[in-house]
């Protein structure tokens, strides 16, 4: 397979970036006070677990087409924090899943969260569901649960495709609070659509350290924020300086192919 | 790296070796004290999670890029055997639904007769397609065998109909949701509906051929042509959008998978219990 | 003229049921009573076309089906312009799919089905190797020798027996990769066949990942493009024939006058009940 081109900009710029993310992470350990911007979706989640309470029915997570990657782990990450907050109230978190690797990671988060807002008895293993490994059987499995059990709250965090709007819309009818954020771009307009608020672009990685404050996550946020505003200067300089730069610059900023 | 072992009785006894190791490492696991546990945990997480990019970063054919397929391989092993508990689970789940008889016992007994017969003709079909049928004589093209048809009829008639089915719903939600939503109360929400307008009106011969159709290709005003107009939007105004976004989330992805791989995640790292 | 304000006010509120019904009809309609409606192409067809045109005698064309049914409403029209257009130019073709079983299956009945009328033999014309998991490593493997990666096609023969894979043993004997799906497989494609083997791609795609597919031509890393139904209508014009694509556009063209009628009609209503007068009604 292909191999890093230590002759170009690219791999620097990863060690770079994560030298960035780990100094964000080291200054808010050692006690910086790092702001983070008022996020309205964010904020309305507790609102949406607390509805989900009022009217004794069920709340909904679902953590996408879910694969083994990095969107899903933050949206697994997520699911706890949801759990934890409905805990507290004693309520159900309902966690349908297309991957039965995430099953067991889910399965445990919530679990753990349960036993943490000591209602572990509260929890039901069956409330995390693995319903199909197709996207289409997923969906219609996911509109199944929203009517049977009338949810009171949805939220759709991680990787989704076209069976989005399907779902947000079926929420929308039921009159479920719906809050949903995703990587996948192509989706974010439907979940506007549809939902009553949606996390946009990398607030989708700011949510944990939104709703914990925890220092190390916080302090990842400034550093990825940091990063982006480094990474939008050079991409700028990089194409107003093109014509002037000597060749061998240019040949070590241009994408190897 | 690591050659597939043709020996029956000798990968049976791996496979059962395997198995008991992995038992005896948790059972171990599970004896330790939850923090010696956790940093157990997190040591391994570190480890792993170094393979792929140290393969990456090393410039070219390096020490660790034959172990690629045996690592791709040892993935899907564990994919596999969680996709065990997956049907575990719907078992268990579907199973209780039909001994108690809830009021979703319908649906857990639309699962079992689905999933058995499935099974059951997906097996027949690729072991013994012979079984209680003729066999399919080598010369008869285009003919299949009963246990054949009967695996198509199932996959082609019934799940892949349903697949598309719920699919198509798409389209009607869609309309629905952008009659519900496309409410002009803001000035950014006038600008989206126009363009959004000039972009739909462009991909249809209505709007190419018949309100700017008119308008010549080589006059100075041809940018006004909505097809034009619309690619200008999709390629000038919609594509940086996009990627800046996408840039933003990749940036949050890289640190997320830092803290994942540097076991400080605590929002979701198991074995805290 | 106040009962009218007061009768517009109401389709702010229109009930989803009639809505759905309405987008039932026109999508059905217009197909029921074959209506026609003519295509002008766009640069990314016309680019895909031109593409196609170009290939060489000597090559074969790949065919990735990475699509299901989900899409083969979009999908299916476009693949079978592009063979149409194969097959009137007598090229051979190779099927393949990275991430559906189901795409081959119907990559190769459209390939029976359209090669009747142009005497196109399975072995001799075109082959299909099936489905090939593993993304990019398995594509690269193919590049490299497509006969190690798949020792028979998807009918168990092996590739020795069926004439045309003589002459095809790596990516070398590929002219243009003609990818159509509704998913992200384009970035496997554009890490093997285009950046190590420099063979050109197309790619059909269904209409909501068009806007992803554009930094890709504009890199030039696609040399065209068939954006959704539309794409396969405008390839059916280039074609001068009218099949699906065609048919399906006009479906698609009432769709999105009624999508665009609902917002106008929501948005008037709306309007009207906020009038001061509204108030009172």
């Amino acid at each position: 397979m292909e191999h890093a081109d230590w002759g170009t900009v690219y791999p620097w710029l990863v060690w770079v970036l994560t030298a960035m993310v780990g100094l964000g992470i080291w200054l808010s350990a050692r006690g910086r006070q790092l702001h983070i911007r008022r996020l309205p979706a964010i904020d309305a989640m507790e609102e949406a677990v607390g509805r989900a309470v009022e009217m004794g029915r069920p709340i909904l997570f679902v953590p996408g087409l879910a694969d083994i990657d990095v969107p899903t782990f933050q949206a697994i990450a997520i699911a706890g924090h949801i759990a934890r907050s409905a805990a507290r109230y004693r309520n159900r978190v309902i966690v349908p899943v297309t991957n039965t690797v995430i099953l067991t990671m889910a399965e445990q988060v919530l679990r753990e969260a349960y036993a943490e807002a000591g209602a572990g008895d509260v929890f039901r293993p069956e409330d995390v569901r693995f319903l199909s490994g197709e996207q289409f059987a997923f969906a219609s499995g996911v509109i199944g649960l929203m009517e049977r059990e009338r949810v009171a709250s949805s939220f759709f965090f991680g990787n989704f495709a076209a069976e989005s709007l399907i779902l947000a819309e079926i929420g929308q009818r039921l009159g479920a609070i719906q809050i949903a954020g995703t990587p996948s771009t192509l989706q974010i307009p439907f979940f506007i659509a549809a939902c009553d608020f949606t996390v946009i672009g990398e607030e989708y990685y700011a949510v944990t350290a939104y709703l914990t404050k925890e220092p190390i996550l916080v302090g990842s946020v400034w550093g990825q924020d940091i990063c982006r505003i480094a990474l939008a200067t050079f991409i700028l300089a990089a194409t107003v300086g093109m014509k002037w730069l000597p060749p061998i610059i240019v040949k070590f900023l241009t994408f190897p192919t | 790296m690591l050659e597939p072992v043709r020996n029956l009785w000798v990968s049976g006894l791996l496979v059962v070796g395997a198995i008991l190791v992995s038992v005896a490492i948790l059972a171990f696991l599970h004896q330790l004290a939850p923090s010696l546990r956790h940093r157990v945990i997190a040591v391994l997480t570190f480890l792993a999670g170094l393979y792929f990019p140290l393969e990456f970063f090393i410039p070219y054919h390096n020490f660790l890029t034959p172990w690629q397929n045996s690592v791709a391989d040892f993935l899907r092993l564990m994919a596999a055997f969680t996709f065990g508990l997956g049907i575990i689970n719907l078992l268990i789940i579907h199973g209780r639904h039909l001994l108690r008889w809830t009021s979703n016992a319908p649906f857990s007994l639309a699962f079992f007769s689905g999933f058995l017969l499935m099974l059951v003709i997906g097996l027949i079909s690729h072991y013994k397609p012979t079984l209680w049928a003729q066999a399919v004589p080598k010369e008869a093209i285009g003919t299949v065998g009963f246990w054949d048809a009967a695996f198509r009829l199932f996959f082609e008639g019934a799940l892949q109909s349903l697949n598309a089915t719920i699919f198509a719903l798409l389209a009607f939600f869609i309309v629905s949701a952008a009659y519900r939503a496309f409410r002009i109360r803001t000035l950014e929400a006038g600008l989206l509906m126009a363009t959004a307008i000039v972009v739909m009106l462009a991909n249809v011969p209505i709007g190419q051929q018949w309100l700017t159709g008119w308008i010549p290709e080589q006059s100075p005003l041809a940018w006004l042509r909505l097809e034009k107009l619309s690619h200008w939007l999709q390629t000038q105004v919609n594509a940086p959008t996009m990627r800046a976004i996408v840039f933003g989330l990749w940036v949050g992805s890289l640190a997320m998978a830092v803290r994942i791989i540097l076991s400080l995640e605590r929002t979701f790292t198991v074995g805290g219990q | 003229m106040d009962d009218f304000a007061r009768w517009l006010v109401r389709f702010q509120d229109i009930d989803r049921r009639y809505i759905y019904l309405a987008v039932a009809a026109a999508l059905t309609l217009p197909i029921v009573l074959q209506l026609r409606m003519p295509q002008i192409p766009t640069p990314p067809t016309q680019a895909a076309f031109k593409a196609v045109e170009n290939v060489p005698d000597e090559k074969v064309v790949l065919i990735a089906a990475d699509f299901d049914t989900g899409t083969v409403g979009e999908n299916g029209p476009q693949l079978r312009a592009v063979l149409e257009h194969l097959m009137r130019r007598k090229k051979k073709f190779v099927i393949l799919s990275l991430i559906a079983p189901q795409g081959v299956t119907i990559a190769e009945l459209y390939a029976r089905t359209i090669g009747e009328k142009y005497g196109y033999k399975y072995g001799r014309d075109y082959v299909n190797l099936g489905y090939l998991p593993g993304g990019a490593p398995t594509l690269e493997r193919m590049g490299r020798s497509v006969w190690e990666t798949f020792p028979t096609d998807t009918k168990r023969i092996p590739l020795s027996e069926l004439p045309m894979m003589r002459q095809v043993r790596s990516a070398q004997d590929v002219s243009l990769v003609a990818i159509f799906t509704g998913s992200g497989v384009l970035p496997y494609y554009v890490q093997t066949f285009w950046a190590q083997f420099k063979v050109p791609l197309i790619e059909g795609c269904t209409g909501i990942i068009v806007p992803e597919l554009f930094p890709y031509m504009e890199a030039k890393q696609l040399v065209g493009i068939l954006p959704g139904l539309k794409g396969a209508a405008e390839y059916e014009a280039l074609l001068q024939q009218n099949g699906l694509g065609m048919r399906g556009m006009v479906a698609q063209s009432v769709a999105h006058a009624l999508v665009i009628i609902l917002i106008l009609l929501g948005n008037l209503g709306m309007w009207l009940s906020r009038r001061p007068s509204a108030q009172r009604l």
